[in-house]
C-alpha cells in the first residue's frame, strides 16, 4: 500500500509540473491560434464542446498523468530529445555580406551596361535588370558620393551537402557594408 | 494543408505539373513588392493564381496566368506585365524546377507532396536561363 501511495504522490508531482508547463506555453501562445481553430472547426464554439475542451479533457488528462506518469515522463524526454535534433538541422545562419565576399568595384553606368537583359523573343524590356529596372533605380537612388558600388558573391553551406550562392551589388562605405541588391540566389541540389 | 494545385511547365511535347514550391512568379512579386490581392478561390490554391511556364530556346518564359484580383476582376499576364501580355522572360528567377512525369508509383495519400512518379525532371535555372536538365527514373524498390 505504501508503494502505491508513493507512486501516486510522484504522479501528483508530475501533474503539477505538467500543469505549470501547460500554463507557461499557453501564455506564450497568441489568442489568434484559438480564433483560427474556431474558424477551421466551428463546432468548437458549441457549449457542449466548450465544456468538453475546458473541463472534461483536462480532468481526464490529469487522471491519466497521475496514473501513467512514467509513460508521460518518457514521452516528454523523447519529445525534448527530438526537438533538439530538429533544431540542429534547421538552424540557418543569417545572411551576411563580408568584405571577403566583395568581387569588383563598378560605377553605376558600368553595372547598367553589363546587366542589360536581352531576349531573342523580345519578352523583356531591353534595359538594365529588365523587369527589375524600377527596383534597381530605387536601390541606387540612395547611393551617395561616399559610397562605392561593388559586386559580391556569398557562398553558404546548407544541410545535406548543399550550397547556397547569393550574388548582387552592394554599397560599401569605408569598411562598412551597406544595402544590397540581389541578382541571383540559389541553393544547389544534391547530386544523385 | 491541402495539396496545392501545381503550376504548369511546357517542355518540348510535355505538359508537366511542377512540384509544390516551384513558383517563379512568387519570387518576382516578392522582389518588386507588387503582389496584387489575388482572390483565394480554393484551399488548393492559396497563392490565388495559376501560372503556365514554357522552356523555349533554353530559357524560362511565363506564358499564361489565370486568377482573379479583388475588386478588379480576372488577372492575366498583362495585369502584372502590361507591355508583355503574351510572353515574359523570367530573368529574375534562379532555382530548381522539378516536375514529375509518367505513372503514379506511390501516393503519399493526403497531400501529394511526396507522390512518387515514374520519372522526375529537374530544370536548373539561373537568371532565367536553363543551364541543366536532368531526368531521374524512379522505382518503388528505392522507397
Amino acid at each position: 500500500m505504501i508503494y502505491l501511495a508513493w507512486y501516486l504522490t510522484i504522479g501528483l508531482v508530475v501533474l503539477a509540473g505538467a500543469t505549470l508547463q501547460y500554463f507557461r506555453e499557453k501564455r506564450r501562445q497568441s489568442d489568434a491560434l484559438e480564433d483560427v481553430l474556431d474558424i477551421l472547426d466551428p463546432s468548437r464554439k458549441k457549449p457542449v464542446n466548450r465544456t468538453l475542451n475546458k473541463f472534461l479533457v483536462p480532468l481526464l488528462s490529469g487522471i491519466w498523468i497521475v496514473i501513467a506518469w512514467p509513460i508521460v515522463l518518457l514521452l516528454e524526454v523523447k519529445k525534448e530529445f527530438f526537438r533538439k535534433e530538429e533544431s540542429a538541422v534547421i538552424e540557418i545562419p543569417e545572411f551576411k555580406i563580408t568584405s571577403d565576399d566583395l568581387l569588383e568595384r563598378f560605377s553605376v553606368p558600368q553595372v547598367e551596361e553589363r546587366e542589360r537583359v536581352n531576349d531573342p523573343l523580345g519578352a523583356v524590356p531591353d534595359v538594365a535588370f529588365g523587369f527589375l529596372h524600377e527596383a534597381w533605380k530605387s536601390f541606387i537612388k540612395d547611393l551617395t558620393p561616399e559610397d562605392e558600388l561593388w559586386s559580391f558573391l556569398v557562398r553558404e553551406e546548407r544541410p545535406h551537402g548543399r550550397e547556397k550562392r547569393t550574388a548582387g551589388y552592394v554599397f560599401v562605405r569605408g569598411k562598412e557594408i551597406g544595402r544590397n541588391f540581389l541578382t541571383f540566389s540559389k541553393v544547389s541540389v544534391r547530386d544523385f | 494543408m491541402t495539396a496545392q494545385d501545381p503550376e504548369i511547365l511546357l517542355y518540348k511535347e510535355h505538359r508537366l505539373k511542377m512540384r509544390y514550391g516551384c513558383e517563379p512568379l512568387a519570387d518576382y512579386l516578392k522582389i518588386t513588392e507588387t503582389s496584387p490581392m489575388f482572390v483565394i478561390s480554393s484551399t488548393g490554391l492559396w497563392r490565388g493564381y495559376m501560372a503556365t511556364w514554357e522552356i523555349k530556346n533554353e530559357r524560362l518564359y511565363l506564358v499564361g496566368l489565370d486568377g482573379e484580383i479583388y475588386e478588379q476582376g480576372p488577372a492575366s499576364i498583362a495585369t502584372i506585365f502590361p507591355d508583355y501580355p503574351d510572353r515574359v522572360f523570367a530573368h529574375w528567377y534562379s532555382g530548381t524546377l522539378s516536375a514529375p512525369q509518367g505513372e503514379l508509383l506511390k501516393s503519399d495519400g493526403m497531400f501529394g507532396f511526396d507522390d512518387i512518379y515514374e520519372r522526375d525532371f529537374y530544370f536548373e535555372v539561373e537568371r532565367g536561363a536553363v543551364v541543366e536538365i536532368r531526368m531521374r527514373k524512379n522505382s518503388l524498390a528505392e522507397f
